[in-house]
């Protein structure tokens, strides 16, 4: 019998090495650790470890240029978001027993674990954390240094120790470290519309400087930069939409006609506090141009369609602002979303073709990234919102994320690269004017003259109007 | 009094005349807008003005024995004057050099009936209106002869008359039911009655009935009183089938009393007396609907006075007085001629533009307003240039929206309307294909880009407007053109909006266009998505040749050249230029990949890998060898 045991998170933990440079007082370098329930002095071994480790690779590479430490049962990610705050995640390998010649063992799939992607989970975890707090310097303040520590230490522990039990190490992936986004695609006069009326709201409403747009869930619309909008995507549909979900199902009957009335004319989720939001407006900060501003996140819905507005964080916004901000967008977004509804509804039956969640894992899958606009599209998550189980074996994943070279700069020049990977999966990746293009194939009986025409076949179908060398 | 807003006023050189006394009766002809001054029942001179003060015709005529004239017209050449002294008969001079030739007068006398009066339907042609019909008759001079055309039977009451399209209504069954008809050469027209509603519309008398010619229909309007006393103008619209008439609106004038109307621009204005202010009405705006389709008008904007202007008094040697406006001894014809014989005055009546624009406070009326205006262009131009500038609030956006659809309704019926000329009637030049009418006020989006876009460009919210002007384009299915593209797309790149830029050129809202592209290129150092944007619009032009020429600017040889060879002259393309590109590079690896594709290619074509004198490629053999040392066989 063999069982495996998934990956898990060992420890996270953040330290300063400017502090507690006196022998003894080394737990002043610690600014945030999880398990928090570990004994002191292993939190002090584990960060002095940490240091020697990145103080002697500093000696062959630049200041950051500490990345993994992978050992046969750990895989230790660095990161250093600012000047001297050093993030570090140990995850535990997978492993499985085994039995050879009647022994058991254990085999640890360290391998398994892509130091790039997981590098990308320990930047978004700094980048969400940015996102409703700011930057740990802009959190590092008080009277005296000590109450500044003090300060920015609370807000680690408040933020992180919530946050790192939603991760969900399993299920990331080459789109975490990417950071894009898969759009609903909309016909071009349901676009503008969109347009159209989020202009309006911003000229209406001055105070209300960027929008997002989502339609069940999926992304629209957004004028936020493309690294912050992941962060703000994946609080949406992963966190805040949930909570709505789950008050509006606890309200049951007794609600129902209120929220008739409320599907009529959309109502807030996060804004003024009501018995149907998930309370005030969270105050988030968002990059726009080269600054971080702080904004509170309005977020609305009318039917499945929902808006998030950043509104400029001068003074809460009032009861006043919200109740004409209400009449203004509710029928009007009530009336966009039946559209998209409609548009859809027409659209699925005149495409039965459309590729689905049908598709045998035997049909060749793609993958295509606008490195530029950071949106892709593909049947590599057949679901959009990315269920728990990818479609694909990690093995082919992990190779997607090989192949994904995050470090080369940006040129969009050509390349073409095809791999043979275990059990018969091919992956072929082209790039050409700044898009990256994978192809997926599992064939048992495959040429490379096969597999190419195989690929040439998607690229024909997928990739039309735009400049692409096939 | 100078200061408030005036919309109406009267020409600036009226047409002077005799004014009435006792000695002298005026008579006008509207179908040829002439003004007769007959003094002393003609003996001692008639004077005939109109339709401007230059046209002046004078003449004596000797009244011996003869009755007092009812009625005087000239035929439309003025070589024949027609004069009604008696109810039965009619009398035509002869005219020779604007003198009359009374020894060659022919008389036409009816037997027993009234003549109401008549009109002339053509230069020797005149139409009799008489109790028992209407008849149209040959006037021929030289044959002393008036000679029966053709002619209708019916017992009118009275008729009215409208020179626009010579078309007139008949009153039979005692006031009851109007009979249009048109009249023209040799030929009567009838044309569906109208029945009265009783009690409420009729019996009409003749004064409160107006014919007139409304956005190109015949047109009859009834000035009645609702059953609160307050005036109404009926208008029935002869749009039907058979150009039957059609009860289609109701003007409420909202007051009571004495009520003269004119019809200027298609617009109908309506003076009231006892207020002494016009009432101006549109039956091309919307109303409220009733049941049966008519449409309920109310004034555009309350009821102003006529522009007051002062006027000579001979009485008074030099001086000047104010002109009493509204008098009661005003008459008024169609479409838009007032006449005051107490002092002597014909005027043109006019509308001011501008001061309406003010008074008219809705943006969207406005502009629907103005689009049906004969010289509406260059002030509603000027009305959206100060929406989108210095009238600019974001709560405008909405209205500015309705305000685009209105001009791109107008806008695309007009483009389909040409193309469906081009496209019914193909090259055959026998008959010129008959263009379309071009609509009143044409807003096309080239006087878009250039009078109100161009002069707010590049302001914080130039970029909202556009996008709402191109929705708007998109929803009336009308292409943007290059001018307006390139303006949407620097206003994007200006507020760095790279994604939406790319989505509307992906979407075809910006079209794809050279032009555009090279603008896209041209800004290409500012983001990357700018000029993936250009290319994917170079490739769906097939425009490969740029295409190669962007790659071997940005240092992608090895891309150019893939390109290249996909292109049917691919064996013809100059190594020199791609080996300059890769040598550039520095890199190595490029050089030796594109040394190695020209010289395959050079063995391909010549069966020698070497390249030849007219490649000019000697410096890069060289560097090859150099770099490679490998040495060419030579």
């Amino acid at each position: 019998m063999t069982g495996r045991v998934e990956m898990s998170l060992r420890n996270f933990f953040i330290f300063n090495s400017q502090y507690g440079k006196k022998e003894g007082e080394e737990h002043q370098k610690i600014f945030f650790y999880h398990p928090a329930d570990i004994d002191l002095n292993t939190k002090v071994k584990d960060v002095g470890l940490c240091e020697a480790i990145i103080h002697f690779t500093n000696n062959f590479t630049s200041s950051d240029g500490c990345q993994a430490l992978n050992t046969q049962k750990t895989s230790q990610i660095f990161y250093l978001p600012e000047k001297d705050f050093w993030m570090v995640m140990t995850l535990n390998a997978p492993w499985e027993t085994k039995t050879r010649d009647g022994n058991e063992y254990t085999e640890y799939r360290g391998g398994d674990m892509h130091t790039t992607i997981y590098r990308a989970v320990l930047r978004q975890a700094y980048q969400m954390f940015r996102l409703f707090a700011g930057t740990f310097e802009m959190n590092f303040v008080g009277e005296t240094e000590a109450e500044k520590i003090e300060n920015l230490k609370k807000k680690l522990e408040v933020f992180y120790s919530k946050y790192l039990l939603t991760i969900k190490l399993k299920s990331c992936d080459i789109l975490d470290v990417v950071q894009s986004i898969q759009y609903l695609p909309l016909e071009r006069m349901l676009f503008l519309r969109i347009h159209t009326f989020i202009n309006m709201i911003e000229e209406t409403f001055p105070r209300i400087q960027k929008c997002i747009f989502l339609y069940n869930d999926q992304l629209v619309w957004s004028e936020v930069s493309p690294s912050d909008l992941y962060s703000i995507y994946e609080y949406l549909t992963g966190t805040l939409f949930q909570k709505a979900k789950e008050t509006e199902l606890k309200g049951g009957s007794l609600k129902r006609s209120y929220s008739l009335e409320g599907s009529r004319h959309g109502s807030f989720i996060t804004g003024p506090e009501s018995p149907d939001s998930q309370g005030k407006a969270p105050k988030v900060f968002v990059t726009s141009g080269s600054d971080l501003r702080s904004y509170y996140m309005v977020v609305y819905r009318a039917l499945t369609a929902s808006i998030c507005l950043l509104v400029n964080a001068e003074s809460p916004p009032t009861e006043d602002f919200y109740s004409e901000l209400h009449s203004f967008m509710g029928p009007q977004l009530s009336s966009i979303a039946s559209k998209i509804g409609e548009s859809y509804a027409k659209s699925a039956t005149g495409n039965p073709a459309k590729i689905g969640n049908e598709q045998d894992c035997a049909s060749p899958k793609y993958l295509f990234i606008n490195e530029l606009t950071l949106r892709h599209t593909g049947t590599v998550h057949v679901h959009p919102q990315r269920p728990n189980t990818p479609a694909l074996p990690l093995f082919v994943t992990n190779l997607i994320a090989d192949l994904y070279d995050s470090k080369r700069d940006l040129q969009g020049k050509y390349e073409e690269t095809v791999v043979k990977a275990l059990n018969d999966y091919w992956v072929v990746k082209r790039t050409s004017n700044w898009r990256e293009f994978y192809v997926i194939v599992n064939n048992n009986k495959a040429t490379l003259l096969d597999i190419t025409n195989e690929a040439n076949k998607l690229f024909e179908q997928q990739i039309t109007n735009v400049f692409f060398e096939k | 009094m100078e200061n408030a807003l005036h919309y109406i006023e009267l020409s600036k050189d009226p047409i002077t005349f005799d004014s009435v006394s006792q000695l002298t009766n005026v008579f006008f002809d509207d179908s040829n807008r002439q003004i007769f001054a007959v003094r002393s029942g003609g003996a001692t001179g008639i004077v005939v003005k109109g339709p401007t003060n230059n046209n002046v015709i004078s003449f004596c005529m000797d009244n011996k024995d003869k009755e007092i004239i009812r009625s005087i017209k000239f035929a439309p050449d003025n070589k024949i004057l027609a004069v009604q002294r008696v109810e039965n008969s009619v009398e035509f001079i002869p005219f020779q050099d604007n003198q009359p030739l009374l020894n060659e007068i022919v008389v036409y006398t009816a037997k027993s009936l009234t003549i109401f009066g008549f009109v002339w339907v053509h230069e020797r042609e005149i139409a009799i209106i008489s109790s028992s019909g209407v008849e149209i008759f040959l006037v021929a001079i030289d044959k002393k002869q008036v000679k029966s055309m053709k002619s209708i039977t019916l017992t009118i009451k009275w008729f009215a008359w409208c020179p626009e399209g010579n078309f007139a209504v008949l009153a039979t069954n005692n006031g009851m039911t109007l009979n249009p008809v048109i009249l023209k050469q040799k030929t009567i027209t009838r044309l569906p009655k109208l029945d009265l509603e009783t009690p409420r519309e009729g019996p009409v008398p003749e004064r409160d009935v107006t014919l007139g010619q409304i956005y190109g229909t015949f047109a009859v309007l009834i000035l009645l009183q609702n059953s609160s006393g307050l005036g109404e103008i009926v208008i029935y619209m002869l749009n039907g089938p058979g150009l039957a008439p059609r009860k289609q609106h109701v003007l409420r004038l909202g007051h009571s009393g004495r009520f003269a109307m004119n019809i200027v621009d298609n617009l109908i204005v309506v003076h009231h007396q006892a207020s002494a202010t016009s009432l101006l009405f549109d039956i091309a705006l919307s109303g409220e609907v009733d049941t049966n389709g008519i449409t309920y008008h109310a004034p555009i904007t309350p009821g102003r006075a006529i522009k007051p202007f002062l006027l000579k008094v001979p009485s008074l040697g030099e001086q000047t007085k104010y002109c009493e406006l509204y008098s009661k001894h005003w008459v008024l014809f169609q479409p838009n001629i007032v006449i005051d014989a107490s002092v002597g005055r014909m005027w043109y009546l006019y509308l001011q533009m501008e001061p309406l624009c003010t008074l008219i406070t809705d943006r969207v009326r406005l502009v629907e307003f103005l689009l049906n205006r004969t010289n509406g262009k260059r002030i509603l131009l000027n009305v959206l240039q100060e929406m989108v500038d210095s009238q600019y609030n974001g709560m405008l956006l909405p209205i500015m929206e309705n305000v685009f659809d209105k001009l791109n309704v107008v806008y695309s019926n007009w483009l389909s309307a040409q193309l469906q000329s081009q496209t019914a009637q193909p090259s055959s030049a026998k008959n010129l294909p008959k263009l379309p009418t071009p609509p009143k006020v044409l807003i096309d989006q080239n006087d878009m880009y250039a009078e109100v876009f161009t002069p707010i460009a590049e302001r914080a919210y130039t970029e909202k407007i556009l996008i709402l002007y191109l929705q708007s384009l998109a929803r009336h299915n009308i292409d943007a053109q290059p001018d307006l593209s390139k303006m949407i797309a620097a206003e994007l790149i200006r507020n760095e909006h790279f994604d939406t830029l790319q989505k509307l050129v992906d979407y075809a809202l910006l079209k794809d266009s050279k032009l555009l592209a090279c603008f896209l290129l041209s800004h290409s150092q500012i983001n990357s998505t700018i000029t993936q944007t250009a290319m994917d619009i170079l490739d769906r032009l097939k425009a490969y040749e740029l295409i190669l020429e962007i790659l071997l600017s940005q240092g992608k040889v090895i891309d150019a050249l893939r390109v290249a060879k996909s292109l049917p002259d691919c064996d013809t393309i100059s190594a020199r230029k791609y080996l300059e590109a890769a040598k550039k590079t520095g890199d190595p690896a490029i050089f030796y990949s594109v040394f190695l594709y020209f010289q395959q290619r050079n063995y391909r074509l010549r069966g020698s890998p070497e390249f030849i004198r007219g490649d000019q490629c000697l410096e890069f053999v060289q560097y090859f060898s150099m770099i490679f040392g490998l040495k060419q066989s030579s």
